[in-house]
């Protein structure tokens, strides 16, 4: 008889896209401009079956911050329901919103120390490669300072702050896109200090997903892309390959 | 089985809590959804899971009832052991995700009557029952109306027909007979 195993992989991808400080920063003093772009598509998949086509993996914590997991889809319900309400109690108590840094902390302190938290003791040794919640998360947003931030995150909560990073079972196709377009690896005479606009970027998330979706079977169906300005949080759904 | 009866005594013991309580609010299916959602989370994180994949279904009672629509009027889930969670407008569970849920996407209509629901589904069933060995060809209707409310019908036997060649080989004495007969 099979061990039944408590995880199942629900698929899915989440993108996102570069922050950066616009070029006329000097002007921006009083404007603070800058953006983050996070996208995620909408399939809920297990193995070789689609179990939904309109799922939602992004959860947008405060109006500067989004987070988006893949992996899990129950453990991801059960993460987004938590960060939200902890994000409701600090803006009871502080009377503003977490802000982007904080959160990335949270998150990060949160799987670390949850991570046996759900198994009985004698369990750990049997399911030594187990991991705890087993959602991989991208947490997207803006600075008070109006500069952009992604952090990646794995499934206990080893992080790191980058420009651009992407989650899923499309991670393999997207990364190496991204890096080839935004940190310009193995291009060597392009300019590296060209900056990113905010039109292109959403250009290229959704081309890198258009990508994406040709390829990987738990992937499509259609995505949900926030961008994160100073002035808010815009939604935008795009529809993407339905097979 | 066991695990799904364990569910049912479960929710009529939280049913009876509610309706104990008298307090004019009812129990709706989003929150029955949610709170076995809960359930089978709990459960699974305990590393002994309910074993079931459940579709909850309802209809919603709107508060602005006659004039606004509400989006979502009728409510359809799906929680399964992990604790997956998901609404939409065709669920199945086990083999019927592979087999049916297919014919359910490319059959649904939005402005469907109920007649044309229940022969989709039971389509779907027929097939069903073709390709798995472990099914049998009686199945219970259960609708959720607003003017009716939950009504389980009767258990109805769908007409199948076996009468294929490949599954009816002719026996080699009668065939050598009929081969006779041809050339004749």
């Amino acid at each position: 008889m099979s061990r039944w195993g408590p995880y199942v992989d629900n698929g899915g991808k989440t993108e996102e896209m570069t922050k950066l400080i616009f070029l006329f920063r000097t002007a921006v003093a009083v404007a603070g401009t800058g953006f983050a772009i996070i996208a995620a598509d909408r399939r809920l998949s297990t193995d070789y079956n689609i179990l939904s086509r309109e799922v939602d993996k992004l959860v947008k914590l405060t109006s500067k911050t989004v987070l988006g997991s893949c992996g899990m889809q129950s453990d991801r319900n059960t993460l987004h329901s938590i960060l939200k309400s902890r994000m409701h109690d600090y803006q009871i108590n502080h009377e503003k919103e977490m802000s982007t840094h904080a959160i990335s902390e949270i998150l990060f302190l949160k799987k670390k120390n949850e991570r046996f938290e759900h198994y009985p003791f004698e369990c750990i040794f049997m399911s030594l490669f187990f991991l705890l919640s087993d959602t991989f998360n991208v947490l997207a947003g803006i600075d008070e300072k109006g500069e952009g931030y992604v952090y990646s995150y794995d499934a206990i909560g080893s992080f790191e702050a980058n420009k651009h990073g992407a989650t899923g079972s499309g991670t393999e196709l997207a990364v190496p896109m991204l890096d080839n377009i935004l940190d310009k690896q193995h291009q060597s005479k392009a300019d590296k200090n060209e900056k990113l606009t905010k039109e292109k970027a959403l250009e290229l998330v959704q081309d890198v997903l258009n990508a994406v979706v040709e390829r990987d079977i738990k992937t499509g169906d259609g995505a949900d892309i926030y961008i994160i300005t100073p002035e808010g949080c815009e939604k935008k759904f795009m529809p993407l390959r339905k097979d | 089985m066991s695990d799904f009866q364990t569910v049912i005594e479960t929710l009529t013991d939280l049913e009876t809590e509610n309706f104990c309580e008298n307090d004019g609010i009812a129990l709706r299916a989003p929150d029955i959804h949610s709170y076995l959602t809960r359930i089978c989370y709990n459960r699974r994180s305990r590393m002994d899971p309910l074993y079931n994949q459940f579709v909850i279904a309802g209809v919603v009672q709107s508060k602005e009832e006659e004039e606004k629509k509400v989006e979502q009027d009728f409510y359809l889930g799906y929680t399964d052991l992990y604790g997956t969670t998901f609404v939409d407008n065709y669920v199945a569970t086990g083999i019927g995700g592979h087999i049916a849920l297919p014919l359910l996407r490319k059959y649904y209509d939005e402005n469907m009557t109920i007649q044309q629901a229940k022969k989709v589904l039971e389509d779907a069933m027929r097939v069903l029952y073709y390709r798995d060995c472990r099914s049998i060809n009686k199945i219970i209707f259960a609708k959720v109306t607003r003017e009716g409310g939950v009504e389980i019908e009767a258990p109805v036997s769908l007409e199948t027909n076996w009468d294929m060649r490949e599954i009816n080989p002719v026996p080699a004495h009668l065939k050598v007979e009929k081969d006779e007969e041809k050339t004749e």
